[in-house]
């Protein structure tokens, strides 16, 4: 459409509206009710033009071809600034004496060189509600706008916000409209960026003093790698907003992200390096860099020296960097010459790795979740992401509002299912079951897609015999659910024309957990929704920020950079040169052979990056045990952990608030990370650690920047040959492979043909198999584990912010008939036991939980939950079985005395 | 019995509206063999010859709504306004409680011609009695085979919920209305979109008043030929007038479009009773105007009403006498703007208060002398930016007021003493 | 701009929890002790399978809810412009002194609530008031409240329009 703004011709695209056009021309009209990421409502009437000689608001005007905009009609701008003077005359004056950067309001006045109002009368006297530590609500500054509404319903899709009132007395609400901590908000803090007038704020924002320096970076909390713009002032986090032209959270951000930051200043940071020289039982003391360093560095020669580099097992970290994952594995294979380098993808991803490798090539998910925009369908299985991975959860609930049918396949109920089509409520460990059964409803009623199954698949024929073993009622049985549930889930997906499958921790955590990933994608290739146009394939959702560049980078006992195979003497010699050394060609051990061998005396060093494995890894009292065996632990961290408690060496590190380099989300898409903080006290990054420790043992790791190492990498890594710094700070993100610095990332993988040896996308046949632990008499209840909105992981950042009062201990959901059988109520203890541990915890009753079922999260080292936690293994992979551990549960007797919850 | 029934009069030859009521039509007459018939086409375009439009105030073309609502893809709604919203109204309530089966019959005509198998009317809490005939109409037509599935051996399902409201005039305002039958806050949300794409639940609805609807069977039966000769070429068909209570006459009549007000106040109301005498006119409601006694040879007519200054509405005419000083209606037209405004706009949501705040001052004697010049910022905004016809009518009723009453408002700016 | 959205209405239809019997829920939940408390918000809310605070937005929205608690006896005034004009508001006043209690409050013993409303449709025999669900107009609000009415000031029409109802008596 052509149309003028203020007699400026321009051109804009159909379904834009004067606004649109406005801002095309470069002209200003200044909006108060208008948010780009929200539905525009033309209510403030302050962004009025004229339109042949009429007033319209433009956020709402639809433009036309050969539309006249005046944006300096008179009678216009008159009456928006009389619009603007009423909504100032309702406030308080402090209302105009927030800096102009954070109060669209003053800017909006500003425009119209307004500095009080002719208008007098009333204002509000509401008051304030302070209830929440990161939520706060000025009533008083409220404009009705309904932006924070929008936010909290069309963005993030949790409704928990309603104007309330009416007329002059409209303002805010949440929930009932009791104090904003008791409210559904969840805190992804939508409502406080959008709002205009200040009404709604945070801490750090609140304080008028000016932010010294702002700066964008990628979040380092879940997998969804959330662009954020984080404001700091006096070398401390004032805010972090989420960055509005973020390619993946675009404009939003959770609770994590957003405001659980204040650990980077947390006092019990550690500022310097921590040795313990006296043995195990001595006291860890203080040490000096120079001390630390070849305390750390003359031990790990001899033993590497004495018992061979394979002596030493080595743990990388998904929270850390691309380039520290590479300078890592190059450390384990340059600097010790051994393989025994994993990292802890090991622990949830493996399968995922392997199994999205086998069926389709690439070790990562199909397809970026870009593409979720245009699927009718989402297959939600054995992930929660409106707790783990709250933007995509969100993105996922408005994709069902506005009209994708949704299939939660998960023994919860979880959020999702509450909106769900159909909900799959199978018995933990049952998934391949469910997946057999879905594919073969998908085959029997003619929904497999035969032509793609023709030229692109491998494996229909072996598939199919399988599936005779696998009607619908049989699966169901085995899933615990009834046929018809599992029939209507593979009918939607099946009719789907572009149908998503998004999983996550639920489908990798178990003995068969590989089986899982395989029999999940089969349904995917059977429709023929990968690897075709249009398709939205299989996206599988990463726990930590890096878990899928940690593996990228081959931080993989098997694997160099790129997935590329250690046991391949080409891709061997290739690094061998650059290198200048001798990369081992046997495979090294895997984290959980890493403590057996540790317990068997035949690893003497561990070597853990930032990974708190005492706490996090499964069965953890066995993990103890190992690292007690070891001649050496060394451990790079940000605070004193579980793990670091058994180490000799202890480094301090930095987090991601105070890193360079790269992170890879969960759909493959490489994404800056810059420091917004310099370290505190000695801490230093674990590049420069790994550079340091290289050093100290007389070895020279190259690279000396983080740049430098993304560009070693991209040499020798051909799926990532075309990344660099350079181009990530020019052009923004890119999703790998991306094979040379003039091709675009490829975010739908394997539209010419898919990257397995024949080309073809592999379907795997793969029976049922019991999960490593079933409950029985002794142990009659499952206990699954999993994660909580408000914590993350280990909790070692999130308890180290106020994320902790809205959480501040562990519970274990029961279902309320099971705890009417064993007598309890809702807050009373209960003691957990498994086959190797007993921990207690008060309950939280839900029926969002399956009798005979109940659910936690290892977020507190007071509770130890991984000490009970099974230790089964994937038979593929090594990932151990989080998910099913066969436990008993006993009430603690009450006593007045024992509301220590969870000791 | 301790509320007077409504009077009603039809002043026209052949009363469309009140057909059932004064002409001793049935209800529900034609519908049977419309919709047994299949005769979709003959619905829609009767309706479009008629030339009925929307009685509710905003006269939008009927056809043209139905239409465009038929074009949208289904589900589709048909609604009933049933928010008789206007103090000095109450033609509607005296249809939803006298004649309930008309409207529904209208209703079903309308969903049929849009191609909708629900409808719904929103009947406000104030009219308790319109909602039980309402239903119990809804009861018996389904007994009757009016209702349901496979209506009268057609392919055609069609049934009806009666919804009541819970105190708001703004959920007269189509948007507002689809909110409110909702449960969600009657609050107006800018348009376009418009209901006949985006309406109830979302869906393509179409939102007719239930005097309109009430038309309906009416032109199907008669012809829309027949009901486009009534009234004025500009403006055809019947409208609903309502007396207020100091007329001689009170009542509800039933006028062609086109007469002169003088003849509605003078002929049909008898003019004031005694000892009243006409001090002004207000038309339309609160959203409407007020006219002097001199301005009644105006017709009954949209567009030279509103060039005066008092929008037609929904055609209420409340008579008020000289013992009524000036800044009490002006209070009165401040306070209703600010009860009722539904607080989605800045105008509307801040104004009408201050509106309010600046009547009061006429008590304040060194406040209020400019209380009459501040009404102009405020009534300009309002006018000029206000998102509904809500905040747009409050202030254009007001700057009639202020033309009307301007010696007594005047007088009372000098004084200080709150003119009242 | 995309396709416009109100997400409270996407909610309601995508997921089948449609609310045209919300208001009447609600009316349910007030019968109990006059008022919404957030107990019963959550209660509704509940069983609408709908978030709270779109049932909070509701209750605070409509006068009928969120005009103060309301007596076993609920009257409400019209406040109309034909009964402002007849009365000037005098029967309000009058009212508050029959029942003992001011506009928009409820007694102390919960006993009786006058709420006042826009407008009960008696324009033509004005005043009116609604008891509970019980209709009376006219200048002694048709004897409503018998003894206890206070005489007006002789103020008023001439006769009264009771009993002319029904069936037209003129036309034209």
């Amino acid at each position: 459409m052509r149309l003028s703004v203020d007699t400026i011709g321009i051109e804009v695209a159909p379904g834009a509206t004067v606004l649109d056009a406005v801002r095309a021309a470069g002209a200003v009209v200044p909006t108060l009710c208008y948010d780009e990421r929200l539905t525009p409502q033309g209510s403030c009437r302050v962004c009025l033009v004229g339109v042949r000689g009429r007033a319209m608001p433009a956020c709402t005007t639809p433009a036309a071809d050969g539309m006249e905009i005046q944006t300096d009609d008179e009678t216009a701008r008159r009456s928006a600034q009389l619009a603007l003077e009423l909504l100032v005359s309702q406030l308080p004056a402090r209302a105009l004496d927030i800096p102009a950067e954070r109060s669209e309001l003053v800017r909006a006045c500003r425009h119209f060189g307004l500095t009080g109002s002719r208008f007098d009368g009333a204002t509000r006297n509401a008051g304030v509600d302070h209830s929440h530590p990161y939520v706060k609500l000025d009533r008083d500054l409220c404009i009705a706008c309904n932006r924070c509404v929008r936010m909290c319903a069309e963005v993030q899709g949790t409704f928990a916000l309603s104007l309330a009132g009416r007329g002059f007395d409209t303002v805010v609400v949440a929930g009932t409209g009791g104090p904003w901590v008791s409210s559904p908000c969840v805190a992804c803090g939508g409502c406080v960026d959008t709002c205009p007038s200040g009404a709604l704020s945070e801490p750090g924002l609140a304080d008028p003093r000016p932010i010294s320096r702002t700066t964008i970076t990628t979040c380092g909390y879940c997998g969804v790698g959330c662009t954020l713009r984080v404001h700091t002032r006096d070398e401390t986090v004032a805010a972090i907003t989420p960055a509005h032209d973020a390619p993946v959270n675009r404009g939003h951000a959770c609770i994590k992200g957003r405001f659980a930051h204040a650990f980077t200043r947390s006092r019990d940071r550690l500022t310097t390096p921590l040795i313990r020289d006296g043995g195990r039982d001595s006291p860890l003391r203080p040490a000096s860099w120079q001390e630390a360093l070849t305390f750390a560095a003359t031990r790990l020669a001899a033993i590497r020296d004495r018992h061979g580099p394979d002596a030493i097992g080595m743990i990388s970290s998904a929270r850390a960097t691309n380039e520290e994952n590479y300078l890592a594995q190059k450390f384990a294979r340059t600097v010790l010459g051994t393989n025994n380098i994993d990292n802890c993808s090991r622990l949830c991803h493996a399968p995922s790795a392997v199994g999205l490798a086998a069926s389709f090539g690439h070790a990562g998910g199909t397809n970026s979740a870009d593409d979720l925009d245009n699927t009718d369908c989402i297959l939600v299985a054995g992930a929660n992401p409106t707790e783990a991975h709250p933007v995509i959860g969100a993105r996922i609930k408005q994709l069902v509002l506005r009209g994708a049918r949704l299939i939660v396949i998960d023994p919860r109920r979880i959020d999702l299912a509450e909106m769900a089509d159909v909900h799959v409520q199978a018995r933990p460990g049952s998934n391949v079951a469910v997946f057999n059964g879905v594919a073969r409803v998908l085959l029997d009623e003619g929904y497999a897609n035969q032509d793609f199954l023709r030229t692109r698949a491998s494996g229909l024929a072996e598939l199919a015999a399988l599936l005779a073993d696998y009607p619908p009622d049989h699966a169901a049985r085995l899933a615990g659910v009834t046929p018809e549930t599992l029939v209507a889930a593979a009918r939607l997906y099946g009719a789907a024309r572009r149908p998503a499958i998004v999983y996550g921790l639920g489908i990798t955590e178990h003995a068969h957990g590989t089986d899982g990933v395989r029999t999940l994608s089969n349904l995917a290739i059977l429709k023929g929704a990968v690897g075709t146009p249009d398709c939205c394939g299989v996206l599988s959702m990463r726990g930590q920020n890096n878990v899928q560049g940690a593996s990228d980078m081959g931080a993989l006992p098997d694997m160099l950079p790129g997935y590329q195979r250690v046991t391949d003497a080409g891709v061997r010699a290739r690094f061998n040169r650059t290198w200048r050394a001798e990369v081992p060609a046997r495979p090294g051990l895997r984290i959980l052979d890493m403590f057996a061998s540790a317990t068997a005396g035949r690893v003497r060093a561990m070597y853990v990056i930032g990974e708190d494995i005492a706490q996090t890894d499964p069965d953890s009292g066995n993990v103890r045990r190992a690292l007690a065996a070891c001649d050496l632990v060394i451990n790079h961290d940000v605070f004193l952990s579980t793990t670091a408690e058994h180490a000799d060496v202890v480094f301090p590190a930095v987090p991601f608030l105070e890193k360079d380099g790269t992170f890879v989300n969960f759909d493959r898409r490489i994404q800056r990370v810059r420091p917004a903080l310099d370290p505190p006290g000695q801490a230093r990054s674990d590049f420069d650690i790994l550079h340091l420790l290289a050093r100290a043992m007389g070895a020279d790791l190259g690279c000396p920047t983080p740049a430098d190492a993304m560009a070693e990498c991209a040499t020798l890594t051909p799926t990532f040959a075309g990344i660099s710094h350079t181009r990530l700070d020019r052009d923004g993100p890119l999703h790998w492979p991306c094979r040379s610095p003039d091709q675009p990332g490829e975010g739908r993988l394997y539209l010419d043909s898919f990257a397995t040896p024949d080309g073809r996308a592999a379907l795997a046949a793969r029976p049922y198999l019991p999960p490593g632990e079933q409950a029985d008499t002794t142990f009659p209840y499952v206990l699954i584990t999993g994660r909580r909105l408000v914590h993350y992981n280990s909790g070692s950042m999130s308890r180290r912010t106020p994320n902790h009062q809205l959480r501040p201990h562990e519970v274990l959901d029961l279902h309320p008939d099971d705890a009417a059988r064993l007598g309890l109520a809702d807050g009373d203890l209960v003691e957990v036991t498994s086959r190797r541990a007993t921990v207690t915890y008060p309950v939280h009753l839900t029926d969002t939980i399956a009798p005979g079922q109940t659910f936690t999260t290892f977020n507190f080292p007071d509770t130890l939950t991984n000490t009970l936690t099974s230790d089964a293994t994937d038979t593929e992979t090594g990932c151990p079985e989080y998910k099913i551990t066969a436990v008993s549960l006993s009430p603690v007797p009450h006593r007045a005395d024992s509301r220590a919850a969870g000791r | 019995m301790r509320a007077a029934d409504i009077p009603y009069v039809s002043a026209v030859d052949q009363p469309v509206v009140l057909a059932g009521l004064v002409g001793g039509e049935e209800p529900w007459a034609v519908w049977p063999s419309v919709v047994a018939a299949g005769a979709r086409e003959k619905v829609m375009s009767e309706i479009a010859a008629s030339g009925l439009r929307g009685r509710g105030g905003a006269g939008f073309p009927v056809a043209k709504k139905w239409s465009m609502t038929a074009s949208e893809p289904a589900p589709r709604y048909v609604v009933g306004n049933g928010d008789e919203g206007d103090p000095g109204s109450y033609g509607d309530r005296l249809l939803m409680e006298r004649d309930p089966h008309r409207i529904l019959e209208g209703l079903a005509l309308a969903g049929f011609a849009v191609g909708a198998r629900h409808g719904l009317i929103l009947v406000r809490s104030e009219y308790p009695a319109a909602a039980d005939r309402l239903r119990a109409a809804v009861v018996q037509a389904r007994e009757a085979g009016h209702l349901g599935e496979r209506v009268h051996g057609s392919p055609v399902d069609f049934d009806v919920e009666i919804v009541v409201g819970a105190g708001s005039y703004v959920a007269g305002e189509e948007t507002a209305l689809l909110h409110a039958l909702a449960g969600l806050r009657a609050a107006v949300r800018a348009r376009p979109p418009y209901p006949t794409s985006h309406g109830l639940l979302g869906h393509p609805t179409a939102v007719n008043n239930v005097e309109t609807l009430a038309a309906v069977p009416w032109i199907v039966r008669h012809g829309g030929a027949a009901y486009a000769r009534l009234g004025h070429p500009d403006e055809p068909g019947t409208k609903l007038v309502c007396l207020s209570q100091r007329f001689r006459r009170p009542g509800v009549y039933e006028v062609e479009f086109g007469v002169p007000l003088r003849h509605l106040v003078e002929e049909l109301g008898g003019g004031l009773r005694e000892p009243y005498r006409l001090r002004a006119v207000q038309v339309g409601g609160p959203l409407g105007g007020f006219l002097t006694p001199d301005q009644l040879d105006l017709p009954l007519l949209s567009e030279p009403l509103a060039e005066a200054g008092a929008a037609l509405g929904h055609a209420s005419l409340v008579a008020v006498d000289s013992t009524v000083p000036a800044a009490a209606i002006l209070r009165h037209a401040w306070a209703f703007g600010a009860a009722e405004s539904c607080g989605a706009c800045t105008p509307c949501r801040v104004g009408t208060r201050r509106g309010l705040e600046l009547v009061e001052r006429l008590r304040e004697p060194e406040r209020a002398g400019a209380v009459l010049a501040d009404h102009e910022p405020l009534i300009e905004v309002l006018t000029v930016a206000s998102l509904c016809a809500f905040g747009r009518g409050v202030s254009c009723a007001v700057r009639s007021l202020l033309r009307v009453y301007s010696d007594e408002l005047h007088q009372a700016a000098l004084t200080g003493k709150g003119g009242e | 701009m995309g396709e416009p959205r109100e997400a409270f209405v996407e909610l309601q239809d995508r997921l089948r929890r449609p609310g045209t019997g919300m208001l009447d829920r609600l009316r349910q939940a007030q019968v109990k002790d006059g008022r919404i408390d957030a107990e019963d918000l959550e209660r509704v809310a509940g069983g609408f399978g709908w978030p709270v605070a779109a049932v909070t937005g509701s209750v605070t929205y409509y006068a009928d809810f969120a005009e103060g608690r309301r007596g076993r006896r609920h009257v409400r005034v019209c406040e109309g412009t034909s009964c402002f004009v007849s009365s000037r508001g005098e029967h309000i006043a009058r009212l508050e002194r029959a029942l003992g209690v001011r506009l928009g409050d409820r007694a102390a013993d919960g006993s009786v609530s006058l709420q006042g409303t826009r407008c009960l449709g008696y324009c033509y025999d004005s005043p009116a008031v609604l008891d509970g669900e019980l209709p009376a107009s006219g200048e002694t609000l048709g004897g409503l409240f018998g003894d206890r009415w206070p005489r007006s000031g002789g103020r008023g029409p001439v006769g009264s329009s009771r009993g002319r109802c029904g069936r037209p008596t003129y036309r034209t």
